[in-house]
Order: C-alpha cells, then structure tokens, then sequence
C-alpha cells in the first residue's frame, strides 16, 4: 500500500498497482525504494485525488498508454474525441472540477485521465462561436484593439465547416 | 391618527369634513413620497450589486481555470477539436481571449489543412494556415465540390509544402476533377506522406477513361503505406502506387457493373506488399461478381483480408494462397437467411484446402456455414485465436470441439447465434481452465436464446466478469443490452 498526502493534509492509502498509474508516482516509489514514507502532493487537493485514485481503481491493470501513441497516424480516422461510457460518466463533473482533473493528471504525469479531460473539453467546445465559447467557461473578452482587427481579418476564413 | 368611524362630531361642518379629507390625502401623498423615495434607494443597491456582480464575473473570468489551463494542455485540446473534423476549430479558439489565442499559436493545432473550393478565398486561407502550422507534418482535405474553382493556384502553394504532407483525402464528384488535382501532385517526393484518400461520386463504367491516376502522381512516397478509394470501379493495380501495405476499395456505386475475380486478381498481384486488403460491395447492390478464372495467386505478404458482399465476392477465396494470413472477416451485405450458405461453405472449404491455415483471427458476419464446414475450417487453424460469428447456427459439438482443434483459442464473440446452448459455452470455459491449456481470456455473448442467466453466472464463476459497453461495436445501436464476460 502506498499513502499519499494531499494539499490539504488529507491521507489516502492506494495499492500500489492503482497509485502507480501515475508515473509521477511510480518515479518517486522508485526512487526513495521499499519505505514507509508517504508522498506528499503539495499540487492535488483531497477532493481531486479522490477523483484521480476512482479512475486509477476502475482502470487497473490495463495497459499503460506509449509516451509518444501518435494518434494522427491511425489510417481508419477513429475520431479522436470518443470517450468510454465509464469515463464519461466519471468526467460528469462541474466545470472547476473538470478543469481541476485536468490539471492534477497532467501533474501526476496520468496521460489516459489527462486524455479523457482533453476530449471532454474539446467536446465542450466544438462548433461553438468564440462568445459562446466565452459564455460557456466565463471567459473575459481581453483583445487590445490591434488583436479584434486582426480577428476581423480572419473570420473571413471563418465560414467553413 | 383619531378613529373617524366612531369619533362624535355632531357639529361638524362639510367644510370641515372637507378639510379633513385634504388633510388626509396630504399625509397619503408624503407616504407615497417616502414610499418612492426609500424604492429609490433599493433599486440603486440592486444596480450597485449587479455591477458588483458583474465586475465578481468579469475578475472570475480573468482567473477562470479554463484560461489557466498551460498552454500545451490547451493547444492539445483545440488540436483534438480539428482532428475531429472541426477544422474550423484554430480560428474559432484563438478568438476567445488572449491566452486562448496564444495556445492556438502552436503549430500543431494547424495540422488540418481543409480546402473547399466553394468557399470564400479558398487561396488565401490555404496560405494562411500553412504558414500557421509553419513546420509540422499536415493532413490536407481538398473538397472539389462540384467546381475546380482556383484549385490549380491552390496545389501550386500546397505542394511547395510536399515535404510535410502526412495525408491527403480528396474528395470530387467528377473523375477528371479528381485526376486534375492528382496530376499536379506529380513530379515531387513526399517523404513523410502515410495516407491516400480518394472519394468519387461520379460513376463510369468499365473502360471509359476510368483511370484514377494515383500511382504516376505518388510514387515517389517512401512512407506511403495506405490507400483508401471510394467510387464505383476497383481500380487497377497499375494506378496504385506500389509499395503499399493497406488497400481499401469500397465501390458504393448504384449502376449495374460486372466485376470479376480476374480484375481483382490483377489488382492485388500488382502490389507486392500488401498485408492489409479489403474490399466492400455493401451499398452496391447491382454489382455482381463473377468468377472467370481458375488461376490461382499467391499473395505470400497478406495478412488480413476483408470482403464485405454477398456470396459471389467470396469466391475470390478459390483462387489465391495467402501464406502469412492472420485475419480473414467475411461479412455479408445479403438479406439473413435461415440455413447455412452451401456456395460460402464450399469456398471456405476450398480455401482452407489450398492450405490457407494460419488464421488466427475468423470472423464471419451474418454469413453461416455447415458444420462440416465449420470442422475443416478449425482443424485447419490450429494458430486460431479469436473467432467472431454473427448470426450463425453454430452447435454445442462444434464449440465444444474447439477445445481440442483449436487449443491456443481465447477470445470467443458469439452474437445472434441460435444454437448454441449456454451450457456448452460453460462447459467448453470449464474445459481450458485445467493446467496447460490457454484459459479464455473474453467472451462476448449477445442476444444468444439458448444463454440463460444461470450460464452468464456460471461463467462468471470461472471468469473474471466484466460490464463492457464499446462505443465502436458494430452492433453497438442494434442491441438492447450487452453482456461480455
């Protein structure tokens, strides 16, 4: 078993099969060797790692994805942003959570967590306009004069799909 | 204020009962201003928390986590959007705000390159997101539409960048259009290009000028290993450059055309390297296949072969030797019938004879075969690792036999299958769990009448039992519910 400690100074005990789908964890167990010593996570409050240590359980032993997968590769066009039910029942969170799981795999180096935020944003976003994009995460239209006239030139090119 | 219902006064005048009423209207009047006056004041605090609202917003929206976001994670996203086919997606993000903007500045979010000749300045946008992607590799999208409009100018400027060419998808209605476009692909070499698409919608028939010119335009691709074509003529093995590795024809067109094994033949003895074959009559209705010759191929790089069609496209099967075949799907595009397929079964048979025997992956969508059939098929794939039936009569023996001709068997799809019992499954799951045989690692079993749940319980006993739920199943929007163990 492996303790963690989070932002908050709360504990977790995780298998180490299930922490160690983090490489940022796997690095640090690997490097201090067999010891009792919990990790602390200064970046992941308590309610995120709950969230992070949910996927990890649900997704042990499968395989780890290659640090370098290249998806564009993939001749029959799979499209890139599908999510697995389970996923996208456990991505089903309000938008600061959302973002906060992002930021936490992203840390605790988790590329498939990482991946499932990604699409999930990008499919939050696609075929919206720039406002109803801002609209939607609370986004301040912050252009200086010279950046809006340049995006005026550029909605020309705006009109395909 | 006196009570004026039972106040007495008897000799009270109407001027000053008048005059009491004036009184009273005054004091209504000054209520009403005071009224007014302090709805005054609530309604400036209301604007004053509205705008304290709205500056609590507007400070929320500058810290907003979706802002914050680093910026390598947010050009991932937008980067997902466009290879989702958004390819509008690189404008619409960098006009959101100035970080977004910024994340939207790295190169790879421009990858997509989309050209519509119908669309406004197609040239200057083409330019624009080339220079935007700046080095990266680029998939490049031309839709003909029905109009070339500038589209000799754009290949010009397109292929000036060949040498960062990752894929190219076209999409024409006319073959000319389409062979236009290729021509000025020509003459170059195109060092990291993988892919070819092509789509034509309009049909010909044999021997009219129906080159699809593919092979003169880029035969100079090292890297080039998948060809995709969609129209309604196989092409000829001569239009299609020579060192791929995957073909795929999917001939949807709607006018009758007579096709033969022969053509085909020719086709696949003119790639040398080809693993990857598969080829599709499913929208095809009118084509009919023929088999007008005995010759027999050898395709000894053939890996995995694909035919989606009715029974007559299997016949191909007869006449080639596929040595190094792993994977072979028959699927039909034929109304289901009731008893097995004689004229498939008979082409299997001879297949296999032919010493087809180094399967490892059989599916064999809603097309059935005998038992027999069945038999020489396992007995001749002892490598046999994954079998998928789709609407199959398969019987209780002939699972059960798989225990024996197939030992190194692992993964077993069962779907619409009305035979077989869900005791023999149990009893054929209980058979690889002794010492040295190869435990089954999956088994799906869908809409299968003879399955009880007693036998899915059974199974899960010996299994590890998962709830699977696969977006990309192909029978994904046909079942009512799916259980896989």
């Amino acid at each position: 078993m492996v303790t963690l400690v989070t932002s908050d100074n709360e504990k977790f005990t995780a298998d180490k099969e299930v922490a160690e789908r983090s490489v940022l964890i796997k690095n640090m167990l690997e490097d201090v060797g067999e010891s009792d010593q919990p990790i602390p996570l200064p970046n992941v409050s308590s309610s995120v790692l709950k969230k992070v240590l949910e996927y990890c359980e649900h997704h042990r032993g499968e395989p780890l994805p290659a640090a370098d997968a290249d998806t564009t590769q993939d001749d029959t066009r799979k499209r890139t942003t599908d999510i697995s039910e389970w996923d996208q029942k456990f991505i089903t969170v309000d938008q600061e959570m959302l973002f906060e799981i992002i930021l936490a795999a992203n840390y605790l180096d988790i590329k498939s967590l990482l991946d499932v935020g990604c699409k999930t944003v990008a499919n939050m976003i696609k075929g919206k306009t720039p406002e109803e994009i801002r609209k939607l995460f609370n986004i301040v239209n912050d252009f200086t004069p010279e950046e809006e006239a340049q995006i005026k030139k550029e909605n020309e090119w705006a009109e395909d799909r | 204020m006196e009570d004026i219902r039972n106040a007495q006064h008897p000799a009270e005048t109407e001027e000053d009962i008048r005059r009491s009423i004036a009184r009273h209207e005054h004091s209504v009047a000054d209520l009403q201003t005071e009224i007014e006056n302090l709805m005054h004041g609530i309604r400036t605090l209301r604007f004053q928390i509205i705008k304290h609202e709205e500056a609590i917003r507007i400070h929320k929206g500058k810290i907003t986590l979706a802002r914050r976001l680093p910026l390598e994670i947010l050009a991932t996203i937008f980067e997902k959007c466009t290879l989702d086919g958004w390819t509008r997606a690189p404008l619409a993000v960098s006009h959101v705000c100035s970080e977004w903007r910024r994340a939207a500045q790295t190169p790879a979010v421009w990858s997509q390159v989309y050209v519509s000749v119908d669309s406004p300045d197609p040239y200057g946008r083409t330019q624009f997101w080339l220079a935007k992607s700046q080095s990266v590799a680029i998939d490049i999208t031309i839709d003909l539409q029905n109009s070339a409009g500038p589209i000799y100018e754009i290949m010009d400027l397109l292929v000036l960048h060949r040498s960062r060419w990752r894929s190219l998808t076209l999409a024409s209605f006319q073959l000319t259009a389409a062979n236009d476009v290729l021509q000025r692909c020509a003459d170059g070499v195109y060092p990291i290009l993988r892919t070819l698409r092509v789509s034509v919608d309009e049909e010909v028939v044999p021997g009219d000028s129906e080159t699809l010119s593919l092979r003169d335009s880029f035969d100079n691709c090292p890297q080039l290993r998948s060809c995709i074509i969609n129209r309604n003529l196989p092409p000829s093995g001569r239009d299609i450059p020579s060192n791929i590795t995957n073909l795929s024809v999917n001939l949807d067109g709607l006018s009758t055309i007579l096709l033969s094994v022969e053509t085909l033949m020719d086709l696949l003895l003119d790639l040398p390297l080809l693993e990857n074959f598969s080829i599709s009559l499913a929208q095809a209705q009118e084509t009919t296949f023929t088999r007008d010759t005995e010759r027999l191929a050898t395709l000894p790089t053939l890996k995995e072969l694909t035919l989606v069609g009715q029974a007559d496209l299997f016949a191909v099967l007869r006449n080639v030797h596929t040595p190094a075949i792993l994977r072979l799907h028959l699927i039909s595009s034929a109304e289901p019938i009731p008893v097995s397929d004689q004229w498939t079964g008979l082409t299997l048979s001879q297949w296999v004879d032919l010493g087809n025997t180094s399967l490892e992956l059989l599916e064999l969508r809603d097309v059935d075969v005998a038992e027999d059939v069945f038999i020489a098929c396992f007995t001749a794939s002892r490598d046999l690792k994954t079998l998928e039936l789709h609407d199959s009569e398969i019987s209780d023996a002939v699972i059960e036999s798989l225990h024996v001709l197939c030992p190194t068997l692992a993964v077993l799809d069962l779907r619409w299958c009305g035979q077989v019992t869900g005791r023999a499954l149990v009893r054929f799951v209980q058979s690889r769990m002794v010492m040295g045989s190869t435990p089954i690692e999956i088994i799906t079993i869908i809409n299968c009448s003879f399955v009880e749940e007693q036998d899915i319980l059974d199974l899960a006993c010996n299994t590890v039992c998962r709830l699977v739920i696969d977006l990309n199943d192909h029978c994904r929007e046909q079942i009512p519910h799916l259980d896989a163990l």
